[in-house]
This record gives C-alpha cells, sequence and structure tokens, in this order.
C-alpha cells in the first residue's frame, strides 16, 4: 500500500514538473511579453533594464529554475492585465469554478451511477434502452452546443432561468448541467458495462445461489466490483471537467479560472497563464491521487499487492 | 401424510426439461431427466462435457442462465415440496439454506474484493439472523470445518492471497453454512491440481458423514465416482442413459455409452489428463437425433436404435438403462 502510494505520488509529481516545463518552453515561445508592457517610446535602455528587472536576460535554464522556485512559493509573478499577483488572481476565481465542477460532478455520480447499474441489472429493457440514448446524445454532442441549447430553451424562450453569471443557485443549474453532461454520459456506460461484466462473473451467480437478496447481489457483490473501474472514470473525468469548465465558463461568462485562463490568453497575460495551467494541473493530479487512494480502499489486490 | 414422507426420497427429479433460447436456435439441454436422491446419499451425474450437467444442476436451484434459460416441463421436489411451485422469493429462501453449490473453478466463485470471513457469513446473515458475536462464531467454525488453518487469522484474508485449493475449501464452508440437506458439487475439482483433488475430496467425505447431506457429485471422472458416490448416472446428450449403484455400473455397465467411458478411463498417473474420448462428437442439442442419442457413435447401432428412443429397460433392482440391447444376452 505504501509502495503503491509513493509510486502514485512520484507520478504525480512528474506529471507537474513536466507540466512546468511545457508551460514555461510554450511561454518564452509564443511572442515577446515586453511588447506588450512596454511603452513604445522606451529607449534601449530602459528594454535592457526591464529584461534585467524580469530576470530576462539570463539563460533558459536558470530562468526555469526561477520559475520553479517561484512557483513552489505560490509566485507566479505580477498579472499584466491585474496588475496583483498571478496566483492570488487565479485563487480568487477559484471558489466559483470549483462550485460549478463540484455541482457538476456530484450530480454526475448521483445519477449516472445509478442509472448505469439499473441499466445493466435491466439489460435490454425499456430503462436501459432509454438510458443508452440519453447517453449516445450525451457523448456525440459538443459542451457549447449544449450550452447553447439550454439557453435558448430555458433562458430565452421559457425565461426560467438567467443565462449567464453567477449569483444564486438559479445561476448555477443551467452551466452545471451543461459542464456535467459528457461526463455523466461517459460515466453512465462506465458504470453499465462495469457492472453488465461483474453481473456475470461465477462469484455474483453463487451470491445467487446462496439465496441472498438481489439487492444484496447487486450493491454489496457486484457493485463493489464495479466500482473500481468507475472510480477510474471519476479520475477521468476530473480531465474532462477541466476541458469543459472552459467552454461552459465562456458560453455562460461564469467568473471561474476557466474563463479567467481564455481571457489571459487573449490578452497575453503570461504569468495568469502560467499560474492557471499549472494550478489546475496540481488539482487534476490531486483529484486522481484521491481516486487511486479510493481504489486501492476498494481492491484489495491493490491495497496488498 | 406423515407415514409416506418417511419414505419419500429427499429429492425427486421427474422428467426434467430445461430449454436455452440462443441465437443460433433452441437448445435441449436437458430433454426428459428423471432420478432421485435419498437423503444423506451421494449421487455421481457423469458425461461427457456438454451434455446438460451443469443445466441439470441449475435447474434444480431455479437458476437458470438469463436471459434464454427456462424450465420447460417436469417436476422437481425438494423434501416432497414442488420447487416448480414456489415463488422467487421462496427459492431464495431455500436456496443457501435447504440446498447449496459448489461452482467448478474456484478461482472465479469468490468475491475479489470481500474477505473470506465475510462471504461465509453472508448465507447465515441471509438465512437466520444471527447476533454479531454468534456469526462471527459461526464463521470461524465453518473455517475450522473445513480445514483452514488458524480460521481466527485467516478470515480477514482476500481470495487472491489464497491457493486455489484453499478457496475451494472456502467455497465448500460458504456452500454448507447453513447446513443444507442437498449439495451440489459441479466438477469441484476438476480446476485442482491431482494431489489438491485427492484432500479436497476426502474433505467433501468428512464433512458428508459429519453432516449428513445428501450429494449431488457431478464429474467426468470415473476414479472420483468410484471414491464418492453410492449411486451414478451417466447422462448423454440430455439424458439419463443408465443409472445404477456404483458397484453395478463398474462391473455390469449395461449402456454402450457408459462402457465406452468406462474403458476411456485414462490409468491413475493420467488422470489430468481430463477429457476422455470416445470416438465421434455428442449430438447437436438444437436438434437431438430421435431415435437413441448414441447411435451414430455406437458401435453396436442397428437401424432399429434410430427409430425411437429406448424405453428403459430395468435389469436389476435400481440398475436402469436405455437401451434396446440392454437386457439382452
Ligand atoms: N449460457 C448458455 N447459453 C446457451 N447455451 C448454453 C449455455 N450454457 C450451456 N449451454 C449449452 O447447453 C448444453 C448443456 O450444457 P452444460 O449443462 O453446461 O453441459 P455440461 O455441464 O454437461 O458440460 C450444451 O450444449 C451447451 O452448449
Ligand atoms: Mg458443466
Amino acid at each position: 500500500m505504501a509502495r503503491y502510494l509513493a509510486a502514485r505520488i512520484l507520478q504525480g509529481l512528474v506529471t507537474l514538473l513536466a507540466v512546468s516545463v511545457v508551460v514555461f518552453v510554450l511561454s518564452r515561445l509564443s511572442g515577446d511579453p515586453l511588447t506588450l508592457i512596454m511603452d513604445p517610446m522606451s529607449t534601449k535602455a530602459d528594454l535592457a533594464r526591464e529584461l534585467a528587472r524580469l530576470g530576462l536576460d539570463r539563460s533558459y535554464p536558470e530562468q526555469y529554475a526561477i520559475f520553479l522556485l517561484n512557483a513552489l512559493h505560490g509566485d507566479f509573478g505580477q498579472s499584466i492585465f491585474f496588475k496583483r499577483g498571478a496566483f492570488e488572481v487565479f485563487l480568487e476565481k477559484l471558489p466559483a469554478t470549483l462550485e460549478l465542477g463540484g455541482t457538476a460532478m456530484a450530480v454526475s455520480i448521483l445519477i449516472a451511477i445509478p442509472v448505469g447499474v439499473l441499466s445493466a441489472v435491466h439489460q435490454g429493457g425499456w430503462f436501459d434502452r432509454i438510458a443508452r440514448l440519453a447517453a449516445l446524445t450525451g457523448q456525440s454532442a459538443p459542451v457549447f452546443w449544449i450550452g447553447l441549447v439550454l439557453i435558448l430553451l430555458f433562458s430565452v424562450t421559457l425565461g426560467w432561468l438567467p443565462t449567464a453569471g453567477r449569483g444564486s443557485w438559479r445561476n448555477l443549474v443551467l452551466p452545471a448541467i451543461t459542464l456535467g453532461w459528457y461526463g455523466n454520459a461517459f460515466l453512465m456506460r462506465i458504470t453499465r458495462s462495469a457492472m453488465l461484466d461483474v453481473l456475470d462473473t461465477d462469484y455474483v451467480k453463487l451470491a445467487r445461489l446462496e439465496g441472498l437478496a438481489e439487492r444484496r447481489v447487486i450493491w454489496k457483490h457486484a457493485f463493489k466490483n464495479a466500482a473500481t473501474s468507475i472510480v477510474t472514470t471519476l479520475g477521468l473525468m476530473s480531465i474532462s471537467l477541466v476541458t469543459g469548465a472552459v467552454v461552459t465558463e465562456t458560453v455562460f461568462a461564469w467568473p471561474g479560472v476557466g474563463r479567467l485562463t481564455v481571457d489571459a490568453i487573449f490578452q497575453r497575460d503570461f504569468p495568469v497563464v502560467q499560474a492557471a495551467v499549472i494550478l489546475i494541473a496540481v488539482m487534476v493530479v490531486a483529484v486522481n491521487l484521491a481516486v487511486d487512494v479510493v481504489y486501492a480502499w476498494i481492491d484489495p489486490r491493490v491495497r496488498f499487492g | 401424510m406423515a407415514g409416506s414422507e418417511v419414505t419419500r426420497p429427499l429429492l425427486e427429479v421427474e422428467n426434467l426439461r430445461v430449454e436455452l433460447a440462443t441465437r443460433s436456435g433452441l437448445v435441449h439441454a436437458v430433454d426428459g431427466v428423471s432420478f432421485h436422491l435419498e437423503a444423506g446419499e451421494t449421487l455421481g451425474i457423469v458425461g461427457e462435457s456438454g451434455c446438460g450437467k451443469t443445466m441439470t444442476a441449475l435447474a434444480l436451484q431455479r437458476m437458470l442462465p438469463r436471459p434464454g434459460g427456462r424450465i420447460a416441463g417436469g417436476a422437481i421436489r425438494l423434501g416432497g415440496e414442488d420447487l416448480l411451485a414456489k415463488s422467487e422469493a421462496e427459492m431464495r429462501d431455500i436456496r443457501g439454506r435447504d440446498m447449496a453449490m459448489i461452482l467448478q473453478d474456484p478461482m472465479s466463485s469468490l468475491n475479489p474484493v470481500m474477505s473470506i470471513g465475510a462471504q461465509v457469513a453472508e448465507p447465515i446473515r441471509a438465512h437466520q439472523r444471527p447476533t454479531r458475536d454468534g456469526l462471527h462464531a459461526a464463521v470461524l467454525r465453518m473455517l475450522d470445518a473445513v480445514r483452514i488453518p488458524s480460521p481466527a487469522a485467516r478470515a480477514g484474508d482476500y481470495p487472491h492471497q489464497m491457493s486455489g485449493g484453499m478457496r475451494q475449501r472456502v467455497v465448500g464452508a460458504i456452500a454448507l453454512s447453513c447446513r443444507p440437506r442437498l449439495l451440489i458439487a459441479d466438477e469441484p475439482t476438476t480446476a485442482l491440481d491431482v494431489t489438491i483433488q485427492a484432500q479436497y475430496l476426502a474433505l467433501l467425505k468428512d464433512l458428508q458423514r459429519d453432516t449428513g447431506v445428501a450429494m449431488i457429485l457431478i464429474t467426468h471422472d470415473f476414479g472420483i465416482v468410484a471414491k464418492m458416490c453410492d449411486r451414478v448416472a451417466v447422462m448423454y446428450a440430455g439424458r439419463i442413459v443408465e443409472t445404477a449403484d456404483v458397484r453395478t455400473l463398474f462391473d455390469r455397465p449395461a449402456h454402450p455409452y457408459t462402457r465406452a467411458l468406462l474403458e476411456a478411463l485414462p490409468s491413475m498417473e493420467q488422470r489430468s489428463a481430463r477429457l476422455m474420448v470416445i470416438d465421434g462428437q455428442p449430438p447437436d442439442l438444437r436438434a437431438p437425433p430421435s431415435g437413441c442419442r448414441f447411435a451414430p457413435r455406437c458401435t453396436l447401432a442397428t437401424t432399429a436404435c434410430l427409430a425411437e428412443y429406448p424405453a428403459a429397460t430395468t435389469l436389476s433392482p435400481g440398475h436402469v438403462a436405455h437401451c434396446i440391447r440392454a437386457g439382452a444376452p
């Protein structure tokens, strides 16, 4: 167990290191930020002074080392647009995204998992057919399209819910549905197929031959085994939530880190882009680490392996 | 009524028929099987693979594969009670409590994410409403009964930490945990090493002596039959072709199929070469031949064998064969 976790943590750290390198290289490749900051009338001497102040006159490895060291201290530099610490800017927008992502994830778990289980148990029945059809639309429709359709229907046509912004729960409904849609479909399909596999095993057959109640066979014996695949899926979903959040927050003008990142890219606000990409990566790695812990907790073969 | 129950067998199966609806057609997996079992007795069901042994066993528990499997006819009575008239809820009470099963492959029979102690506890919890302490004690008693060394220490182990032989013992503990009257063991040692096989069979025999459970032992190994069974039913293509007590069957096999099986019996050293070899293939159970089903492979077959299914010939009390030549000199 300890070795398993140590390996997972190491893997996460390597991932983050790789992300930091990519972010650093991209930020240095994609044009000179000074052209944005500097007054067009400034002299060569001004430029050199500013380069030195920002450390841009040093070698790339040196620059990277400083960048990494600072990042570890939560220092991603000053936001060019906000004129404040990029980390601080990111943290300000984080609660909105956690609220949206957490709601989407919770709704997915509460809906997709039971639906997937029921679909598998009643394989081929009417419930299964409807659920699979719904999952199919969920997986084939792009996130922004779902968002726009929902806005058209519930905001523009029916006028029930606001089109944009953050505030009451009414603001949360449409973006959460939009963001959760794809993951919901994905999770439902994975749950269903994992349950179908498990329901076909000898140990489930034996549980029924022991005269156990069907409810116990399904949840205690079958579902707990299917849960290993489901939990892994939750890790993957956390990644799709990130990409989904960028689109959803843009469509619904949701003031979270997804939209912040998009805006920062267009404003060439590199410190914010760097902070956002790295901190989002940290969150994804953390979620996946949590998934690995839950996985080990469910499956004794991992725990004692 | 009370008087007749005393003499009544524990299990009576009459003209049982099982159909499996598959994509390629309706499989008549069991096609008119009758046998009975006395309390405490061991009946061997022997036959080549695919002849309907497992489907017979599952039909007794009303646990045929779903969707597609169904009991198409016949009667099953356990302790005089008609099992085909029971509701699904009533069957759930009977399964695990009155009859239990051991499946073929111990590597897949146990739940990988539940400790073995918890798995042995499942049927007890389902059927007996035990107290916490009582349940714990019962689990340890069962693990001890199947000779799992230091049960208290092993109860928290998971299946992947145990060998196949040990796992099959746990399956045995699960099966016998509610003291059933009937145990159905479907090739319980086929997946085990030869030395472990012998140990396991000896264990089953001891458990049977201690609990008085009646046993249906499904196998394709006549060596196991000789060691374990009181009576044998030989199955071919969905039907029982010959029934006798073990001695009689070995000494005076009446059906050519039984004889062929006995001749194909591997010597003790070759026991691990599991398949019995008789020339030809068993018939397709989607469209079984109307006459004797073994006729196409039988060296003694005549045109008369193809006309209709041979009626039962009683050769001696309890020795019945379905062959037109049975009893003829
Ligand atoms: N799940 C299933 N679906 C359809 N047909 C099956 C299934 N299981 C077994 N059969 C068919 O039923 C017949 C009897 O099988 P089975 O009872 O398993 O034989 P045995 O246990 O004697 O080897 C075989 O012809 C087999 O092909
Ligand atoms: Mg079988």
